[in-house]
């Protein structure tokens, strides 16, 4: 199970490829910034105060409820 | 609910307050959140201001969440609406060594209550336990140094990032009774968390993108909990898609997977309008036994949808969301912990603006 977890990054690794710079702006479109913030991310922050396995902070808040032990 | 709008308020103030600071770009970016239910409402507002010198580029983020509550008791205590603030803040230094290596230190800290659940619990304790003189008052506060470096191993089509983080947390503690003293004692109140990522980012071609994240995270008295997540973006003419996966395990019994998909459509030049639906399941926090205030395990989705301006200086985003939650139900043990474990409708607004300079 956890092999499976490797497959993701060599189907990256194996697509490396230069892009054009005429591609860069598709490329930079909200839906396709991983990594968006501020008016171009797209999803609300404050659900990882109850999905708390999908958060990716580092905040102990995010493992769960900081008071809840 | 109308603090929303402070982000369209504040950013151009702060914009020309700044604008001298730094010979390179500048950009001020500030952001409103609200998840609202019926007797739950956390607003979170903040402001990033970043700064380029040469090689350098300095960032600054300032933030306040609200929490408010209509606590209820399940068997003991007594109505409450409770009303708390937190206080946040960061700072990062970037160095760019050459176009394809940069790396960064940060610092952030925060003084309040971590999450709302935090201020719930502690509300229960204080009722339970706030007439003893052995009680104290919590004070929860936080702060994390940080390191990162980036490889941008093909520039503008694949980059690596790698970061870790050490923080200390001083938290609202669970309290119980000590009949030996005959006074209520605290649970550990300090919290040492180290955690790392590996994100990687890669263009296929002209319009896929793929995006693989690792995390792990080790706290005190925890299993190190370890995450994966997979995203995938294409674009195609005026529409542009999204769908991503994850994963993230715990020892002894905690597992989550989430999902989400989303639609872009660029319907005019500057505008864009999205649609997206998230989906989230877990098998419940660590401690399934005994009395604890930890969740069970919760199922929940949300649609969301949102529209966006944007002329490339300048940007405006608002969006709104509807998250539904549905909890397992709570073992015998810990009925006192129902209303904060209730199934509930959530709305979630969004309002961000940035401005580059």
């Amino acid at each position: 199970m956890k092999a499976l977890f490797a497959l993701p990054f060599l189907s990256l690794f194996t697509a490396c490829q230069p892009v054009g710079i005429t591609d860069l702006s598709t490329l930079g479109r909200p839906a396709l910034d991983f990594a968006a913030t501020g008016p171009r991310s797209m999803e609300c922050s404050l659900s990882g105060q109850l999905e708390t396995g999908r958060s990716s902070s580092s905040n102990v808040s995010a493992g769960g409820c900081s008071s809840c032990h | 609910m109308k603090a929303l709008l402070f982000p369209m308020l504040f950013f151009p103030c702060l914009g020309h307050a700044t604008g001298t600071w730094f010979t390179g770009l500048q950009e001020i970016e500030s952001t409103g959140e609200v998840l609202a239910a019926s007797d739950i409402l956390v607003e979170s507002y903040r402001v990033d201001y970043s700064g380029v010198e040469g090689p350098w580029t300095f960032d600054l983020g300032l933030g306040w969440n609200r929490y408010r509550i209509d606590y209820q008791p399940v068997l003991f205590g007594t109505t409450e609406r409770l009303d708390e603030g937190t206080w946040q803040g960061d700072l990062a230094l970037t160095r760019e060594w050459s176009k394809e290596w940069s790396g960064t230190l940060r610092f952030r800290a925060y003084e309040g209550f971590s999450d709302y659940r935090s201020l719930w619990t502690s509300e229960f304790y204080r009722q339970f336990f706030g007439a003893f003189s052995g009680y104290r008052e919590p004070d929860p506060h936080g702060a994390a140094f940080g390191a990162s470096t980036i490889w941008n191993y093909l520039p503008g089509a694949g980059k690596a990032e790698f970061s870790v983080e050490a923080g200390r947390d001083e938290i609202a503690p669970g309290w119980s009774f000590n009949p030996a003293i005959g006074q209520p004692q605290a649970d550990r109140d300090t919290l040492n968390t180290v955690n790392g990522s590996l994100r990687v980012e890669q263009a296929l071609n002209g319009w896929l993108k793929s995006e693989v994240a690792l995390t792990a995270r080790q706290t005190s008295d925890r299993p190190p909990r370890f995450g994966i997540r997979n995203s995938w973006a294409a674009a195609a003419g005026p529409v542009a898609f999204r769908v991503g996966g994850g994963y993230s395990e715990e020892s002894p019994a905690f597992d989550a997977f989430y999902g989400s998909a989303l639609v872009e459509w660029n319907f005019l030049p500057q505008w864009s309008v999205h649609l997206g639906y998230r989906i989230y399941e877990d098998t419940g926090e660590i401690e399934t036994s005994g009395f604890n205030a930890q969740a069970p395990p919760l199922e929940s989705s949300e649609i969301f949808a949102g529209v966006l301006w944007d002329r490339g200086d300048l940007a405006i985003s608002g969006g709104v969301g509807f998250l539904d939650t549905d909890y397992d139900a709570l073992s015998p043990d810990n009925q006192f912990f129902g209303n904060l474990y209730r199934d509930r409708g959530w709305w979630t607004f969004r309002l961000a603006a940035s401005y580059t300079f």
